[in-house]
């Protein structure tokens, strides 16, 4: 009751302070004639995201939001406006000013690659306030080479300045010394846990279903909270209103199909997308003769598949609704007979699967030209399931059987209900004003184990157990108020600040959170800006992971009543040049981190979250860096080179004797090249390098004799044992990582559409990197020795685009 | 393909320069009170050595005690060195050792007072399966204002074998409801262990009553119960010592690595002491 007295009064003094800083900044808005609407893909009817609209003559201009609309208040007569996108012709318009204008654009793609003109007009990264945000357009996602040719947008990301992978091959994300549990992952705004297929190799974002995608490092706009280190925005394709058309690959591991198009035309479109590994179905004959070699049967395999569908129904101009369904699902299986055993029949199977899935329903609805609404209900779930069983029957000899069956099950998961509210408001041209808030319902299912057993003599039943453990869910509540204001306040200095309130409610505690945001540019001139920002984020969701690998049985859990949420400062100072089209960039960041959580020396989490707080301790974390990026977007020639110059430490007292150590993923310099040619219609290449310091791994460099007190004492003494001793954690450097892949892309117009071959060369020099470094022998004398995963990994995808 | 080339290129051998990488001075010293102080003196091995550990025969020992030199007459035989000085409860000990060739290597250390038991007694329970299961209760007195650290065994001196003998205890409680597990935070194993050892976190200055249960094989008209109250380095050690000890190949793939405490600067290793009491048991049913 008290608790719920405090959360009450939390939330209405949240809700005052939100309407008390909207009401204090806008009482006095003089609401202006403004020129309204969305600006779409002439030949698909795709919303356009960060398109720009500029009004010539005042100067004056804004760019398309998340959902294609754009609000523009030029505070003249007549309005010159023009209207661009990269890849796009632009067009220019003049509309009379008198009253609120509606403005719907559809531009044409252009067939010139070298449009320059549409480059000198975009709003370019140096001129927004937002810092350390890189938008990655999704056809350069495509075009970055990649394991087995499967285009992945987390790959992808990892070759930015700031972020670093996990290892080889994997796709978790480590953003200015953050953890990959502290990155929000926001497909359509929902957000997504355990993003991974395969141990990590894979993410769960299918590319082409792929319309848009933002990685925000620091300087968090208000809109954004959850997480303490990065926040990836992802947004889907809506589908072609006009046609349908679509994709369909065939790789080494994996074939893909996505269809988009109308189902009433202009106004309903679905887009789907479903991709597949085959690697199951691919060794089952393999597999099967190796079982039959001892006279055996065996049905095992591993796969998994990911399928995103999105349905858009245009009301009218200023309404539309969307649903989203994204679903994916890995399975490990296995069902082995012995043969030529007593029994005349025998089995054992275990199943193990995981998976994703979520829906979401959407609403647009523009209330007034100012203000624009949406409004979304969504469900989300995570979870993982361990089957272990088995049969066994005997035919007696009277003809009755004897029967035993057993099966032993274990699940775990997270499930949430969202409903959130975003507005975004135009009072004034100078003014961008977003608000809402976000209430999410968390169930936590942390572990739920089964216990089947039957057993049969002669037909009759002997023994018959189903039981079922550990079913009490954890419940908790998130609540999320936000306000923020991008504002012009001269044409040289443009600020985003905002505020968000947060709270969390778990197990009769409640967590309050004021988060405040701050970022700012200052146009030095034309082409050159400089920018600064702050954020404070909380998160209060932990990642119970067994290792830096990534598993299924990682295991989501809430903060309790001892274990308090994290919190992150940042602080970010950057230029920003454009020249040439190449957006230059150079940022220094510093980051503080609380409660960070790191596990015991010796725990481990094989799916095992009772008791988890008895195995974690809290402590503290900083990292800082200088990274520096120069990416080009349009052009024949694309890409980005990228360099980050890093430290990440952490500091604990239980662990290391209280001193400060690096963090497993601190790496000093990470370097990456991304080169895209376009040659022609027919021909592409793309080539990838990248170089990074070692990552950092605790190895005792001495072994020592030592004695126990709690050793047994013998008739000599104390027992003695040989122990190895590290001097301090991560106290050793594994050797550098580095590695060349290519891409070749080779396309053919044919009678229904264009056909691409795709040639792709993972670690093109065969480097070994190390993925694990640990004691061995060699001709019986001990040894270091390194583990690595992919040498040099050949590919091949055919594509067809109709 | 993808398979075999997957397979093909896993596993090389680490060319890594270790050079810098040279023995260091261990220090095993475990001081108790009105005991000679015995000090084990080797040199650590570099990780891909195998070979025995080489002791330190020609080292200089010295020994403070509260501040004040006390020079204590050292012998040594194949690295296990006696200080002849016995410390009492309550002494600071520096313990100085000069190996030629290596900088001095220094460690302290505080004797700590014995733990405060009384009221010990143990009982055979009425068992209806035949197993040989007993109770043993005493109350654990903890000063305030200090920080302590305990650990429990139960031990009979063997019959048949020159060692002791250890019972694993199945059950820890305190018979006033505390919390068990909260209360013992930090025991080595809290499923069946040959011993308890807990920091006195969640029961600084109070008095509560332990009780242990246990199983042995034959039935036992007597045994021992040790309490030993151990100073914080020697506590830290010895629960580093045990976590590396339950590591196998599997959890070092999957688990946090584990640092053996140590307190000696300049070296590796550890000179801590604790003071020991036994209680003897004799049971009745």
């Amino acid at each position: 009751m008290e608790n719920g007295g405090l959360r009450f009064k939390y939330l209405l003094t949240c809700s005052f302070c939100v309407s008390f800083f909207l009401t204090l900044f806008y009482s006095n808005t003089i609401v202006a004639q403004t020129v309204s609407g969305t600006v779409t893909d002439a030949r698909t009817g795709e919303t356009l995201i960060g398109a720009t609209i500029l009004e010539t003559t005042s100067g004056k201009g804004t760019v398309t939001n998340a959902h294609g609309r754009y609000t523009l208040t030029p505070g003249v007569t007549t309005a010159e406006l023009r209207v661009s996108y990269i890849g796009y012709t632009p067009q220019q318009f003049t509309v009379g000013m008198r009253r609120d204008t509606a403005l719907n654009v559809r531009l044409e793609p252009s067939v010139n690659l070298e449009e320059v003109t549409i480059t000198a007009d975009r709003v370019q990264r140096h001129e927004v306030s937002q810092m350390s945000a890189i938008e990655i357009p999704v056809e350069q996602i495509k075009m970055v080479p990649v394991i087995f040719g499967e285009a992945d947008i987390l790959k992808a990301i990892q070759l930015l300045p700031g972020v670093q992978s996990g290892g080889e091959g994997q796709s978790g994300l480590y953003v200015r010394g953050g953890g990959p549990d502290e990155n929000l992952f926001l497909l359509d705004g929902i957000p997504l846990y355990n993003v991974n297929h395969l141990g990590g190799f894979f993410s769960a974002f299918n590319s082409n279903a792929l319309k848009n995608v933002t990685l925000y490092k620091g300087s968090f706009p208000a809109r954004f909270s959850g997480r303490i280190s990065s926040v990836l925005d992802i947004t889907t394709n809506n589908g072609n209103d006009k046609e349908w058309h679509g994709t369909a690959s065939v790789g080494l591991i994996a074939a893909n199909v996505s269809v988009e198009g109308p189902i009433v035309k202009e106004r309903t479109t679905l887009s789907a997308s479903l991709r597949r590994t085959y690697f199951d179905i691919l060794m089952q004959p393999l597999i099967m003769m190796a079982a039959a070699e001892t006279g055996g049967d065996m049905n095992a395999g591993y796969y998994f598949y990911d399928l995103n569908a999105k349905l858009t129904h245009k009301f009218n101009d200023r309404s539309r609704l969307y649903a989203s369904f994204y679903m994916g699902d890995d399975a490990l299986y296995a069902k082995i007979s012995e043969g030529g055993g007593f029994y005349n029949k025998e089995y054992m199977k275990i199943h193990y699967g995981w998976g994703n899935m979520s829906a979401a329903l959407r609403w647009n609805y523009e209330l007034t030209p100012q203000l624009f609404m949406n409004v979304t209900g969504a469900y989300t779930r995570y979870r993982n399931l361990l089957s272990v069983g088995g049969e066994m029957e005997e035919q007696l000899y009277d003809g009755t059987l004897d029967r035993e069956e057993m099966e032993m099950s274990y699940n775990s998961g997270i499930q949430d209900f969202t409903a959130r509210a975003d507005f975004d408001y135009t009072p004034r041209p100078e003014h961008n004003i977003r608000f809402g808030g976000v209430v999410t319902h968390h169930l936590f299912s942390p572990e739920v184990a089964g216990f089947k057993m039957r057993s049969e003599e002669s037909g009759t039943v002997l023994e018959n157990i189903d039981t079922t453990l550990g079913e009490s869910k954890v419940r908790a509540e998130e609540m999320t108020l936000y306000v923020e204001d991008d504002w012009s306040i001269t044409d040289v200095l443009k600020v985003n600040a905002g505020v968000a309130l947060a709270g969390f409610a778990v197990e009769g505690a409640f967590y309050p959170s004021v988060q405040p945001r701050l970022s700012g540019r200052l146009m030095l001139s034309d082409d050159l800006s400089l920018k600064a920002g702050y954020a404070y984020m909380t998160q209060y969701l932990h990642l119970l992971s067994t290792s830096n690998v990534s598993l299924p049985t990682d295991l989501w859990v809430p903060v309790t009543r001892r274990i308090p949420p994290m919190n992150s400062h940042q602080m970010a100072l950057g230029a920003f040049y454009n020249r040439w089209d190449i957006d230059f960039s150079a940022e220094v960041y510093y980051k503080w981190m609380n409660n960070l959580m790191e596990y015991l020396p010796g725990s481990t989490f094989f799916g095992n979250s009772t008791g988890w707080e008895d195995k974690v301790c809290l402590g503290q974390g900083r990292a800082y860096g200088l990274e520096l990026l120069a990416q080009k977007t349009v052009g024949k020639v694309t890409g980005w080179v990228g360099y980050t110059l890093s430290r990440t430490l952490r500091q604990f007292d239980m662990l290391n004797d209280g001193k400060e150590f690096p963090a497993k993923y601190d790496r000093i310099h990470d370097l990456s090249i991304t080169l895209q040619y376009k040659h022609s219609d027919n021909f592409d290449i793309a080539v990838t390098w990248v170089y990074a310091t070692g990552n950092t791994a605790t190895l005792a460099l001495h072994q020592f004799e030592g004695q126990e007190e709690s050793a047994q004492w013998t008739s000599d003494g104390l027992a003695t044992s040989s122990y190895g001793y590290v001097e301090s954690r991560n106290n050793f450097r594994m050797p550098s990582y580095h590695r060349m892949d290519v891409s070749l892309n080779f396309h053919k117009q044919k009678k229904h559409g264009v056909r691409t071959w795709n040639i792709s060369v993972y670690n093109l020099y065969n480097r070994q990197n190390p993925f694990l470094v640990y004691r061995g022998y060699r001709h019986g004398s001990p040894v270091l020795k390194q583990l690595s995963l992919f040498p040099i990994l050949p590919s091949v995808a055919y594509i067809y685009k109709f | 393909m993808t398979a075999a080339l997957l397979l093909g290129g896993c596993e090389k051998v680490l060319e890594v320069d270790f050079d810098d990488v040279t023995p260091q001075v261990v220090v095993m010293s475990s001081v108790h009170p009105d005991t000679t102080v015995n000090v084990r003196l080797t040199y650590s091995r570099f990780i891909l050595d195998d070979s025995p550990f080489r002791t330190v025969d020609d080292a200089m020992l010295s020994l403070e005690v509260n501040g004040v030199d006390v020079h204590a007459a050292q012998s040594c035989n194949s690295g296990d060195y006696v200080l002849d000085y016995r410390p009492q409860e309550g002494d600071r000990l520096k313990l100085r050792v000069k190996v030629p060739g290596y900088d001095e290597v220094t460690a302290t250390t505080e004797v700590p007072r014995a733990a405060v038991v009384t009221n010990v007694r143990g009982t055979a329970l009425a068992s209806g399966d035949g197993e040989n299961r007993y109770s043993v209760r005493f109350i654990l007195d903890d000063p305030s204002g200090e920080q302590n650290y305990y650990f429990v065994r139960l031990y009979k001196k063997s019959f048949y074998y020159s060692y002791y003998q250890y019972f694993n205890c199945n059950d820890y409680m305190l018979t006033d409801g505390v919390d068990v597990m909260t209360m013992l935070e930090g025991d080595f194993d809290n499923q069946s262990s040959s011993l308890l050892a807990f920091p006195d976190d969640n029961i600084n200055g109070t008095s509560h009553e332990v009780e242990l249960t246990m199983t042995a094989e034959v039935p036992l008209d007597s045994f021992y119960v040790e309490v030993t109250s151990m100073s914080r380095d020697r506590y830290l050690y010895e629960l580093s010592a045990k976590l590396y000890d339950n590591g196998d190949t599997f959890d070092e793939l999957f688990s946090e690595p584990v640092q053996i405490h140590c307190n000696v600067d300049g070296g590796i290793g550890i000179f801590a002491a604790c003071t020991r009491k036994l209680f003897p048991i004799t049971t009745a049913k």
